[in-house]
C-alpha cells in the first residue's frame, strides 16, 4: 500500500511542532522503509511542512521559538534521509551554497540531498558563505557547477556578487530559492546561467546539461544606481530617523523597530533589481504578518509615508514608497471591508 | 569616510635612558610589523625604562595585543623597567580581561 | 518590425528623433550615413569604434568608400582591422553603411583562450578548458595529460564533442608511452618539434569507442614553470584535412597558454594543501552527544587574505585511563594571524590532549599549558583560553567548572531570560611565569545555557556607522532574545546577528560554543 503522503505530512508537522526529534526522524525513516521515494519524503513531507510552519508563524499561531524548534528537527530529519539512502555518485560535481548573509540553510540542504539522490556528487557549504571562501573552494575542488541558494530577496545584491565571482573563475551558476523570484526573474537579471524553481527541477536542469563555462556576458547587468548606493550607505541613519519621527508622532500601535529595518532592506533590494513588485509584495506580506499580531496596516502606511518624507532627495525611492503606500492601503481597505462584512453577517452567524 | 587615523607610533625620550612609545590609532594585524619594529628599536638601545603611552590607541586586536606583550616580556628579559603611562578605558578593559592589569600596574 | 497601432503615421509617432538617436547610440552594428557628395553626415559610436577615422563632415575614408551598395557584405581592412561592410542606398543619393567587426578564427581563438584559461586555479578545470578549446577550434578529440600529483599514474581528461561531458581517467606511465611522442612531451622535451605524430600508432584506449580511425595526430608538451605541466594530444579523424601550418601555430599557442594556466593552478593547489593542513588544526570537531546536556558550536574563519586566525574550540570526552574526569570543552584564541597562529592553535589542542592523560583540574591544566607555552621554541606564543568541565548533577542540572585565561568570561542564559556574566578571570597564557586564576563553577538548571565566545563576536566592526563594535552589551541582549530556542538555533542566531552587524564588512574569526543543560529540545 502506498502511504498517504498528505497525511504523513500532517503527522510530521505535528511532531516537529512538539520538537519531537525522535518521532519525526522515526516517521521519516519508516516512510522510507515503506517504499516512499526519498525525494518525496524530502519534498512532499519535510519541505511542505516547513512552508506550513512559515504560515503558522505568519498567522501568529506558532511563536517564533516553536518555529525554530521545528526547523531544527527538520534539519535532523533531512540529514537522516541522506544517511538512510545515498546512492554512489555517478554524475558530475556540484557545490551547493547559500548567498552571503543568507541563513535559510534548510532549503539548500534539501536541494543538496535531492541532487545526491539523483547521482550528483553534491557538497553543501552551509548558510551564509562569504565570497572568498566559496572561490577558494572552487579553485581547490573544481566542481562543475555552483548551485546558489537565496531565500530572502534582500540578499540579492550579495548573491549577485557571488554569481559574478563564480563565473569569473569559470564555473557556471544554477540559482534557486524564493529570493530569486517565483519565476526566477532575478536569477536571469543577475546573470545566473540557469535557474530552477524547485529541488527536483534543479536536478532535471542539471541533467539536461549546463555549459562547462559561463557564457560571455555583454556588458554589466543593469542593477543598482546612485540612489541604491546612497540608501545602502545610509540605511542605519534612515531607519533611526524614521523610528524617531514615528515616535514623535506617537503612533499608538507601532510595529517593532526591526520591521522598519526590514522595510529599508526590501526597499534597497527593489532599487537594486529595479522592480517595484519586489517591494510591494513584501509590503502586502508584512501587512498580513502585522495584522495577525494586531498591528493595523495603517502602521505600515504611516511608516512608509515617513520613509518617503525623509527621502526627499531620492525620487526613485519615493516612487517605490508611494507604490508601497498604495499596497498597504489596499490591505487596510480589504481588512475594513471584511470587518464590515463580518459585522453585517454577525447576527446570522449567531 | 575613514576618519580614524591609521596606526602611528612615535618614540620620545622623556629623560636619558628612557624611551616612551606613543601609539595612536588602530593596532591590528596589518600594523603589527610597524609597532614591533618600534619596540625592537627602543629595546636595542641602552635603556633603563620603557614606557608606553596608549591613550590614543583606539583598537587593538589579538596580534596587536601580542606586540604589547612582547614589549613587556622583552623589557623583562633585558632588565628594563616597563610602564604603561596612559590607557583608554577600552584598553584597560582588555587588559583586565587578560588579567594583566595588576601585573602592569596601570595608571589610575 | 512592429509599430504601435492606432496612429495615422505610426513611424513618426513611434520613432521620435530622441528615440532614433538612442537606438543608434546603443546599436552594436556600426551605422554610417553619407550625403550625395560622399560626406559623412552621421556615424554612430559603434561605427567610430570600428573605423576611428570616420568623422561627420569629412568624406568617407577609404576603403569604405569603395564598397558599393549590395545585399551581401564585403570584408575590407581598415587600419589593420577586418571589417564587414554592407552598403544600402537610402534615396536622394544618400547611402548608409553597416559595419561589423570581422573576427578571424585566430582572434576568436585567442580571446576565448584568454577568457577560459585565465579563469580557474584548479588544474582539472584548466585541463578541461584546454581540451574544450582544442575541439572547438582544432580537432575532433583532445586529451590533456597531467603530470602525476602523487603516485605514479598519469591523469587524463578527454573531450570529444557529442559526448556528454568530458571523460577522465588515469594510466600508468607505461601505457602513456604507447602514445607516440607522449613520453617526450610529458618530460617537457621536444618543444622545438611541431608535434606531428604518426596516427597509426594511436593506442585504442586513447579515444572513445566508435571514434573511428585517427587520421592526424598532434602531441605537444605543456610548458610549465620550468617543469612540465603535462601534455596535449589533438586528433582528427581519417579523411579530415591534416593540421596545416596555421593549425600548428594555434595548437602551439594553446599548449603554451594551457601550460601556464595548469602550472599556476598546480602551484596554488600545493600551497592551499599546505594551508589546508595548517588550518585543519583549527577546524572545529563535530560536537558529540553527551548525556544530560546538548552542545552547539559555530566557528567562522576570518575572510582577510592570509589572515588565518587563531580561534578554536574542542571537546575532550572522558577516556579510560588513570585520571577520571568529566567531559571538557575548551574555546580559545591565539594572538596573531596567519600560519604561525594556526600552528600554535594546533599545538595548544594537542598539548591539552596529552596533559589530560595526567591531569583533570582546570586550573592545573592552565598552569601546565602556560609553562609549555613559555618553554616553546617559538617566542611570543600567547593564548587566551576557557576551560569548562561539564558535570551532570541531580535534577537534570549541569555543573560547569570554569577556568579562564585571558579570555572574555562566558555568559549564562537563565530560564527567565536574564543573562549573567560569570565572575571568572585569569591571566593570558604564554606571557607570565606565574599566572593568576580566579575560577568559578556555574550551576545550570535544565534549559539554561552557558555560552563561550571569542572576541571576534564582540569586536565585530559594523552597525549603523560601519565603525561601531558589536560589544558585550549587544551580545547579552541578543542572547536574552534566544531564551526558549533550541541550543543550536541559539548559536546560529547569534552568528547571524553578528554577520548582519558586519553588513558584509571585514570579519575576524568568530567562535561560539554553547552548553545547554538537559536534553529537551527547548523547554
Ligand atoms: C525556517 C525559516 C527560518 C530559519 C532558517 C533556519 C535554517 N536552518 O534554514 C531562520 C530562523 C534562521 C529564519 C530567519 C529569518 N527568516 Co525565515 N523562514 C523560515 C521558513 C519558516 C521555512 C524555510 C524552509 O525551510 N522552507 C522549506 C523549503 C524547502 O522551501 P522553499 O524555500 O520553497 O524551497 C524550494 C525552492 O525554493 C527551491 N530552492 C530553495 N533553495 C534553493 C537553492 C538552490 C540552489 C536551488 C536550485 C533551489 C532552491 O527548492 C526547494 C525545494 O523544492 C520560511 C517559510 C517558507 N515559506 O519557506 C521563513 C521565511 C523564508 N523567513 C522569512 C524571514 C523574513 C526571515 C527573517 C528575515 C526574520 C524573520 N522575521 O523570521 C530571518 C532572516 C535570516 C537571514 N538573515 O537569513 C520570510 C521571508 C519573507 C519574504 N517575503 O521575503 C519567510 C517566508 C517567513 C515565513 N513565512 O515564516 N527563517
Amino acid at each position: 500500500m502506498i502511504p498517504d503522503l498528505p497525511a504523513a505530512a500532517r503527522r510530521y508537522l505535528e511532531l516537529i511542532g512538539r520538537a519531537d526529534e525522535e518521532g519525526a526522524v522515526g516517521l521519516v525513516v519508516s516512510l522510507l522503509d515503506e517504499g516512499v521515494p526519498a525525494e518525496d519524503v524530502l519534498l512532499r513531507v519535510i519541505a511542505t511542512s516547513q512552508r506550513r510552519v512559515g504560515e503558522l508563524w505568519e498567522s501568529d499561531e506558532w511563536p517564533v521559538a516553536r518555529e525554530h524548534g521545528a526547523t531544527k528537527v527538520s534539519e535532523r530529519a533531512v540529514a537522516a534521509v541522506g544517511a538512510h539512502v545515498r546512492p554512489a555518485p555517478s554524475r558530475g560535481r556540484v557545490v551547493v551554497a547559500c548567498a552571503d548573509g543568507e541563513y535559510h540553510a534548510l532549503p539548500a540542504h534539501i536541494v543538496t540531498e535531492v541532487l545526491r539522490l539523483r547521482g550528483w556528487h553534491a557538497d553543501f557549504l552551509g548558510a551564509s558563505v562569504p565570497g572568498p571562501q566559496l572561490i577558494t573552494y572552487l579553485h581547490r575542488e573544481g566542481p562543475d557547477v555552483v548551485a546558489l541558494g537565496c531565500t530572502l530577496a534582500t540578499r540579492l545584491p550579495r548573491a549577485h556578487a557571488l554569481i559574478a565571482a563564480c563565473q569569473a573563475v569559470g564555473v557556471p551558476v544554477l540559482a534557486g530559492g524564493a529570493g530569486f523570484g517565483a519565476d526566477g526573474r532575478y536569477a536571469r537579471l543577475l546573470g545566473a546561467d540557469a535557474w530552477a524553481p524547485t529541488a527536483d527541477a534543479a536536478a532535471d536542469r542539471l541533467a539536461s546539461g549546463l555549459p562547462s563555462f559561463p557564457s560571455a556576458r555583454e556588458g554589466a547587468a543593469r542593477v543598482g544606481g546612485e540612489e541604491y548606493v546612497y540608501l545602502t550607505r545610509h540605511r542605519a541613519e534612515l531607519v533611526s530617523r524614521v523610528a524617531a519621527t514615528l515616535k514623535e508622532a506617537h503612533t499608538p500601535e507601532g510595529g517593532h523597530d526591526d520591521d522598519l529595518g526590514y522595510i529599508a532592506d526590501y526597499l534597497i533590494a527593489a532599487m537594486y533589481v529595479h522592480d517595484a513588485s519586489l517591494f510591494t509584495d513584501y509590503v502586502t506580506w508584512t501587512c498580513g504578518v502585522l495584522l495577525a499580531r494586531k498591528v493595523p496596516a495603517e502602521f505600515v502606511v504611516l511608516a512608509l509615508s515617513v520613509f518617503r518624507d525623509v527621502l526627499n532627495d531620492c525620487p526613485r525611492a519615493q516612487a517605490l514608497l508611494s507604490e508601497g503606500v498604495a499596497a498597504a492601503q489596499m490591505c487596510s481597505a480589504a481588512r475594513q471591508q471584511r470587518r464590515a462584512f463580518d459585522a453585517g453577517h454577525a447576527p446570522f452567524s449567531g | 569616510m575613514q576618519d580614524t587615523p591609521p596606526f602611528q607610533v612615535e618614540a620620545l625620550v622623556p629623560e636619558p635612558g628612557a624611551v616612551r612609545l606613543v601609539m595612536i590609532g588602530e593596532l591590528d594585524y596589518s600594523m603589527v610589523d610597524e609597532a614591533s619594529a618600534a619596540v625592537a628599536k627602543a629595546l636595542a638601545e641602552d635603556l633603563r625604562l620603557l614606557e608606553l603611552d596608549l591613550s590614543g590607541l583606539e583598537f587593538v586586536d589579538s596580534s596587536g595585543m601580542a606586540v604589547l606583550m612582547n614589549a613587556y616580556t622583552g623589557a623583562g628579559e633585558r632588565g628594563v623597567a616597563f610602564r604603561i603611562t596612559a590607557v583608554t578605558p577600552y584598553l584597560r578593559h582588555l587588559l583586565e580581561v587578560i588579567a594583566l592589569d595588576d601585573v602592569l600596574d596601570l595608571p589610575r | 518590425m512592429k509599430w504601435a497601432t492606432g496612429s495615422a503615421d505610426p513611424c513618426h509617432r513611434a520613432v521620435s528623433p530622441g528615440l532614433m538617436a538612442a537606438l543608434l547610440e546603443h546599436s552594436r552594428e556600426g551605422v554610417v550615413v553619407c550625403d550625395a557628395d560622399g560626406v559623412v553626415t552621421l556615424a554612430n559610436p559603434a561605427a567610430v569604434r570600428l573605423a576611428p577615422r570616420l568623422e561627420p563632415g569629412l568624406p568617407l575614408p577609404a576603403p569604405l568608400d569603395s564598397v558599393l551598395s549590395a545585399p551581401e557584405a564585403r570584408v575590407v581592412t581598415h587600419d589593420g582591422r577586418q571589417i564587414q561592410v554592407r552598403a544600402e542606398e537610402l534615396g536622394e543619393g544618400r547611402i548608409a553603411w553597416y559595419l561589423t567587426a570581422e573576427t578571424s578564427r585566430r582572434t576568436e581563438f585567442l580571446l576565448e583562450a584568454a577568457r577560459r584559461l585565465a579563469a580557474s586555479l584548479n588544474p582539472h578545470r584548466c585541463a578541461r578548458a584546454a581540451a574544450e578549446l582544442g575541439t572547438r577550434f582544432l580537432c575532433d578529440a583532445a586529451v590533456v595529460f597531467l603530470p602525476p600529483a602523487s603516485g605514479r599514474r598519469i591523469e587524463w581528461i578527454r573531450v570529444v564533442p557529442g559526448r556528454s561531458g568530458p571523460d577522465e581517467g588515469a594510466v600508468p606511465a607505461a601505457a602513456a608511452a604507447e602514445v607516440p611522442g607522449l613520453t617526450d612531451a610529458l618530460a617537457g622535451l621536444r618543444e622545438d618539434v611541431a608535434g606531428r605524430q604518426d596516427p597509426g600508432g594511436t593506442p585504442d584506449w586513447l579515444l572513445p569507442e566508435g571514434f573511428g580511425p585517427v587520421g592526424h595526430l598532434l602531441v605537444l608538451p605543456l610548458p610549465g614553470n620550468s617543469v612540465s605541466a603535462g601534455a596535449l594530444v589533438l586528433a582528427r579523424r581519417a579523411g579530415r584535412p591534416s593540421f596545416d601550418e596555421d593549425d600548428q601555430g594555434m595548437a602551439y599557442d594553446l599548449a603554451t597558454r594551457a601550460g601556464a594556466a595548469i602550472s599556476a593552478a598546480c602551484l596554488f593547489r600545493d600551497q592551499s594543501t599546505v594551508n589546508g593542513i595548517l588550518t585543519g588544526d583549527l577546524l572545529p570537531p563535530d560536537l558529540p552527544e553527551i548525556e544530560g546536556m546538548r552542545l552547539a558550536g559555530r566557528l567562522r574563519a576570518s575572510q582577510q587574505a592570509g589572515a588565518i586566525g587563531g580561534d578554536f574550540y574542542d571537546v575532550y570526552l572522558p577516556e579510560s585511563g588513570p585520571v577520571e574526569r568529566p567531559p571538557l570543552v575548551i574555546l580559545g584564541d591565539v594572538c596573531g594571524k596567519g600560519a604561525r597562529a594556526a600552528v600554535l592553535a594546533g599545538q595548544v589542542r594537542h598539548s591539552l590532549r596529552t596533559l589530560l592523560l595526567m591531569e583533570s583540574r582546570p586550573e592545573r591544566l592552565l598552569e601546565l599549558l602556560n609553562r609549555s607555552l613559555l618553554a616553546s621554541p617559538s617566542p611570543h606564543s600567547y593564548v587566551t583560553l576557557i576551560l569548562a568541565a561539564l558535570r551532570t548533577a541531580p535534577g537534570g542540572h549541569v555543573q560547569v567548572d570554569l577556568a579562564v585565561a585571558g579570555h572574555p568570561p562566558p555568559l549564562v542564559l537563565r530560564r527567565d531570560g536574564t543573562v549573567e556574566e560569570v565572575a571568572v578571570r585569569g591571566s593570558l597564557l604564554g606571557a607570565l611565569q606565574k599566572i593568576s586564576l580566579w575560577p568559578a563553577t556555574v550551576d545550570l538548571a535544565p534549559g539554561e545555557t552557558c555560552l563561550l565566545y571569542s572576541d571576534g563576536i564582540t569586536e565585530a566592526f559594523g552597525g549603523p556607522s560601519g565603525r561601531e563594535m558589536f560589544g558585550e552589551e549587544r551580545l547579552r541582549r541578543a542572547l536574552a532574545s534566544c531564551a526558549v530556542m533550541p541550543v543550536d538555533a541559539l548559536v546560529e542566531r547569534l552568528e547571524q546577528l553578528s554577520t548582519d552587524w558586519l553588513r558584509g564588512g571585514q570579519q575576524d574569526d568568530r567562535a561560539l560554543l554553547a552548553v545547554r543543560a538537559g536534553r529537551g529540545a527547548s523547554r
